[in-house]
């Protein structure tokens, strides 16, 4: 067969030479340059020095100096390349690791650009592995959120999801809903004397139960998200309660600026962290008070506000040398609070006597002596871990399958709804046949063309 | 040596259709059948239309096809079908005198202008490089052409099967027809057997007429042609009776005698019309299946045994006949058969209906692998219509999915391999709510103009119910009547009061409330002595549609205009789908067999999947 027009027959050599840094960018011991495309080989002799005829063997790391297009020596670096089609993109490859840092790697990636690359969009790589047949779209989505999971936590759930638990799930809900499209279109196709209709109730049965599944896998994502994420712990309490000073005596590290004077800390600061394996993000927030000259630090008490309504759990922090007696005013008494808190009664060095709090609830810190911390750390890791279902089977992470759940979902109850209004069969047919698209759309498979294929074998029917 | 613009093989449905439009168009046009009065003959079911069919045959009235026309003038009992499940399937049917369709068929072929009928066989297609010139007929007579149409039906390599019996024929009676496959398979195209099957018909003075239970067609009869007006056809009864375990018990001891059950047939058999044996041991925890019994002309002394359709020796089907209730005595006219023939695979044809390889030459009808007189008579009239565009160098016309049933059926005929005859179905269109019998005319108004078969007269009735239509949305259904008037309206359907004032459209909204209900109670007054009664139905149902479907509708439209890029995005003929190795092996196969035409039509191909179709879009586009 002839290739046509304007379509090359080896589609490797149809794209541009692609450069770009590979492993991300900042201070680090290495950094990782991908060469992809035809002329990659040409450009790894031209940047290392190398003659026409020099043969880099496959897959052979050489170390090498690297030199700029006017012949200045940039770094000395490891070289190895990957011809076609045995390269993670299927086209020739060459990867450069050199020295970390950005400036010796922009350097580099400005020869190559020099000598004919062009920069990598996003994603570009891994576009091209697609393109060549090297991985599927699945496999590009999966790969791309076990690599971007956070934590062993995180990755598990991933890989639940991997290992098609969640597929699994979702076909079942599709098989279901599939021959309820199969009882109604043979009502359809198939005149009333053919085949007995089936009762509404019944269909409307189905549907809720359908929907049921749905909702309690859409209530996992809290979990996959806290697990994929991190989960979200916020410090907050009133103004020089020593929220800073804690967070860094917990990360053993001054990432948030801390001052004796109230009102420090305007912008939320993030930090993630983990403990036993369970990703976390702190965040530091601007203490709450009514009161404020400070237009900025007003602002700073709105963003808390609003990390306040999206914590997966809250730090108390109360200043227990408050010499007015210790307050946690954070919470609006009119609101009923449903995030789970922790009362952390911080600065317990300055006082003497032991305090007659319940000791079970609370916990006594100090950020200056690192008294409580280990403690305070066990109970947040107890707190968030009894809030996860680790234990269901399927835990959605994936903000696109939950994206098309929650587009499911109201298809489901707009269908139960027109099923409740005695709305007719061919309309709700269709609707039925959206809720069937939207879960093929999930699993990216096709609709398969085996609805009356299952009409013959589950109805006698025609003439 | 005589020349035709368009020679048409075949005078059944598809053939008929093919010659008068062909002919229809002003091109010289040449029909070649066995049996000159075969022409148009109803060889099974004395019935047209029916779920789905009904769509198809309004259709290819809208585009000035004849089968509306000659069903209206030869039916005896015409009935809506489906009304209890939603307007956009409701379909009519109609019971038909054969004797009556034939003859008007036959009239109207015989005095249509430009038409030659010539009674030969058609032996062989001559073709000069890769492009057809003509047919060789039995006598070694050629005749030239700049198209052909083969519409060969059961005819090709025909085998009738009574139990163990075998005859070589076309239909029971009449001659099969040789030479044609052999000469379509020496191009290279692929053919396949299929099998279809017919009942047995019944004397009618053999029957207990007390026994069974008569069933009448609608009180007020509908046509199926937007162009059939003061209709008041009969109203003969069919009857049904049901089968019993007595019936079941001798067909299942007699099954070793039905050639189906001794792998004596190879053709696959429609799934949807089962032999009764097919029934008796499909579903044997059915105790009893209805059986109809038709007339199959008015007055007729024979009739037809629709459900019982069997290939088992005659003496075991009387045998079995005999313990139905009515039947005791029942003898026949003809025993019920099986009829095994070749098809071609319609993948090998492009969407015009002209195949892939031989240009001028087009394939309609069961030859394609369907069933039925609705499927074959649409494909005859596009194949005819794109003969004739062929001819006269225009771009052929195709049908998208969204316009028409026969877009949805040429689509799945020419992307999706049939493994058992095709019948349409309403479930194999995914835009069925915009695919009303009621809006035919309305949606293929702009394709019909540009065919040319309809008189500007003929096309002035459909623009007049569109403008009306679209004024009554602008105005009727806007107006609002005083909440007094509304909630008369609303209280006497059952409906909860209004406590604001409604427009007429939100009134309509309500389940309860029909357009009837509307026009009958005085809130609006709307003037339609402009249209016929025949019209008026049509009316009603389309607004009371367009009104109570409103968000369905505009939902499947939105999804059409997301997919309208797949049907515009074309894949060169000569594609090299090996070259593309993101695509998967099984889809790599499936797409270089079938050869689609656009991307919209790879993705509809069974075995290519969307990463398949995503990796393909890419590699065009780039």
């Amino acid at each position: 067969m002839t290739p046509s027009v304007g379509l090359k027959k080896n589609p490797v050599a149809s794209f541009p030479t692609i450069a770009s840094l590979i492993t991300s960018p900042g201070i680090a011991g290495i950094a990782v340059i991908r060469i992809s495309g035809s002329l990659s080989l040409k450009v790894a002799k031209k940047i290392t020095g190398k003659k026409e005829s020099f043969i880099f063997s496959p897959r052979y790391a050489i170390y090498t100096p690297i030199l700029s297009s006017e012949n200045k020596e940039i770094d000395s670096a490891i070289v190895t390349f990957f011809p076609s089609p045995n390269s993670f993109t299927g086209e020739d490859v060459v990867e450069v690791s050199c020295h970390g840092g950005e400036i010796i790697a922009s350097q580099i990636l400005e020869t190559c650009y020099d000598f004919g690359c062009q920069p990598a969009q996003r994603g570009e790589f891994t576009r091209r592995a697609f393109i060549n047949g090297k991985i599927d779209l699945c496999q590009a989505e999966a790969v791309a959120d076990v690599i971007m999971s956070g934590s062993t936590m995180g990755k598990e759930a991933n890989y639940r999801i991997l290992s098609g638990k969640f597929s699994k799930l979702i076909e079942s809900l599709r098989s279901t809903l599939t021959n309820l499209v199969i009882t109604i279109e043979a009502e359809l196709d198939f005149a009333d004397d053919e085949i007995t209709p089936t009762k509404l109730d019944q269909k409307i049965n189905l549907i809720s139960n359908v929907l049921r599944a749905t909702q309690d896998v859409l209530a996992t994502y809290k979990t996959g998200k806290m697990l994929d994420s991190g989960a979200m712990v916020i410090l907050a309490g009133l103004p020089n309660a020593g929220k800073s000073s804690l967070l860094n005596a917990i990360i053993g590290e001054e990432r948030a600026i801390v001052a004796s004077s109230p009102g420090t800390t305007r912008d939320a600061i993030e930090v993630p962290f983990i403990i036993n394996n369970f990703p976390i993000r702190f965040v530091d927030t601007a203490g709450i008070r009514d009161k404020t000259s400070s237009g900025i630090e007003q602002k700073g008490i709105g963003f808390t506000r609003d990390y306040l309504n999206k914590a997966d759990l809250i730090l108390n922090i109360v200043d227990v040398s408050n010499k007015s007696g210790p307050k946690a005013s954070i919470f609006n008494s009119n609101e009923p609070q449903t995030t789970p808190s922790i009362n952390v009664f911080n600065k317990c060095d300055l006082i003497d006597s032991p305090l007659s709090f319940d000791v079970n609830n609370n916990i006594f810190t100090s950020a200056l002596s690192g008294q409580g911390l280990d403690i305070l750390l066990e109970k947040i890791y107890n707190t968030l871990n009894s809030q996860v279902a680790i234990s269901s089977e399927v835990i959605l992470t994936n903000q696109r399958h939950r994206n098309s759940l929650i587009k499911f979902e109201s298809c489901l109850c707009s269908l139960l709804e027109d099923m409740e209004r005695e709305l007719p069969t061919d309309v709700i047919a269709s609707e039925l046949r959206i809720g069937v698209s939207l879960l093929d759309e999930l699993l990216g498979v096709t609709t398969a063309d085996d609805i009356l294929e299952n009409i013959f074998s589950n109805f006698c029917i025609g003439k | 040596m005589k020349r035709f613009d368009v020679i048409v093989v075949g005078g059944g449905h598809a053939g008929v259709e093919a010659s008068l439009s062909c002919a229809g168009l002003g091109l010289s046009t040449a029909l070649i059948t066995l049996d000159k009065s075969a022409i148009g003959r109803m060889s099974c079911n004395p019935a047209v239309g029916g779920l789905a069919k009904g769509h198809l045959v309004r259709e290819i009235d809208a585009l000035g096809g004849k089968m509306g026309v000659f069903t209206d003038k030869a039916g005896i009992q015409f009935k809506m079908l489906n009304r209890s499940k939603g307007k956009a399937v409701w379909s009519p049917r109609a019971q038909v005198d054969k004797k009556k369709y034939e003859k008007i068929v036959q009239l109207t072929v015989n005095s249509q202008a430009n038409l030659t009928v010539i009674e030969s066989e058609a032996r062989k297609i001559i073709s000069l490089g890769n492009k057809v010139v003509g047919i060789e007929l039995d006598d070694s007579i050629k005749i030239n052409a700049v198209a052909v149409v083969l519409t060969c039906g059961t005819f090709l390599n025909g085998l009738i099967h009574v139990g163990r019996r075998k005859i070589r024929a076309g239909r029971m009676g009449e001659e099969a027809s040789d030479g044609i496959t052999e000469s379509l398979v020496s191009y290279g195209f692929i053919s396949g057997r299929l099998k279809t099957g017919t009942p047995p018909r019944l004397r009618s003075d053999s029957i207990n007429w007390n026994k069974v239970k008569p069933v009448f067609g609608d009180e007020q009869p509908r046509p199926f042609s937007f162009k059939t007006f003061d209709f008041s056809p009969p109203n003969l009864p069919c009857h049904f009776v049901n089968t019993n375990h007595c019936t079941h018990d001798i067909i299942s001891k007699h099954l070793h005698e039905s050639p189906i059950y001794c792998d004596e047939i190879v053709g696959v058999g429609p799934r949807y019309c089962p032999s009764i044996e097919d029934k008796v041991v499909r579903f044997s925890n059915r105790d009893s299946h209805h059986l109809f019994l038709e007339p199959e002309w008015s007055g007729s002394s024979q009739i037809y045994t629709n459900g019982f359709s069997t290939s088992l020796p005659e003496k075991t089907q009387l045998k079995a006949l005999r313990t139905v209730k009515g039947l005791e005595c029942v003898s026949f006219y003809r025993p019920g058969y099986a009829i095994e023939y070749d098809f071609f695979l319609p993948s090998q044809l492009k969407a015009s209906l002209e195949t892939k390889d031989l240009q001028g030459l087009f394939l309609a009808g069961q030859l394609n692998g369907t069933s039925g007189y609705e499927e074959a008579a649409a494909q005859g009239l596009i194949a005819g219509i794109n003969a004739a565009r062929f001819v006269q160098n225009e771009p052929s016309i195709v049908f998208g999915r969204n316009d028409a049933y026969i877009g949805v059926l040429i689509d799945d005929l020419v992307t999706k391999d049939t493994l058992e005859p095709y019948r349409m179905f309403t479930s194999h269109a995914e835009y069925r709510l915009l695919l009303r019998h009621t809006n035919a005319d309305l949606r293929l108004f702009d394709i019909a103009r540009l065919v040319g078969l309809l008189s500007d007269e003929e096309l002035s009735l459909t623009a007049k119910k569109r403008s009306f239509i679209s004024s009554f949305e602008g105005d009727f259904l806007q107006y609002r009547p005083s909440l007094k008037d509304t909630n008369s309206l609303l209280n006497s359907l059952g409906e909860k009061e209004a406590k604001n004032k409604l427009s007429v459209s939100e009134v309509l909204r309500r389940p309860a409330v029909s357009i009837d209900d509307v026009l009958r109670s005085s809130i609006i007054s709307p003037d339609f002595s402009m249209f016929s009664k025949e019209q008026c139905c049509d009316l009603f149902d389309e607004i009371e549609t367009i009104v109570k479907y409103d968000g369905y509708i505009d939902r499947q439209n939105s999804l059409i205009k997301k997919l309208a890029q797949n049907e515009t995005l074309v894949i060169p003929q000569n594609f090299d789908y090996n070259g593309c190795r993101a695509i998967s092996l099984e889809g790599r196969e499936k797409l270089s067999l079938v050869r689609p035409q656009t991307i919209g039509q790879a993705s509809r191909i069974s075995g290519v999947s969307p990463a398949d179709v995503a990796a393909l879009s890419v590699f065009l586009i780039s």
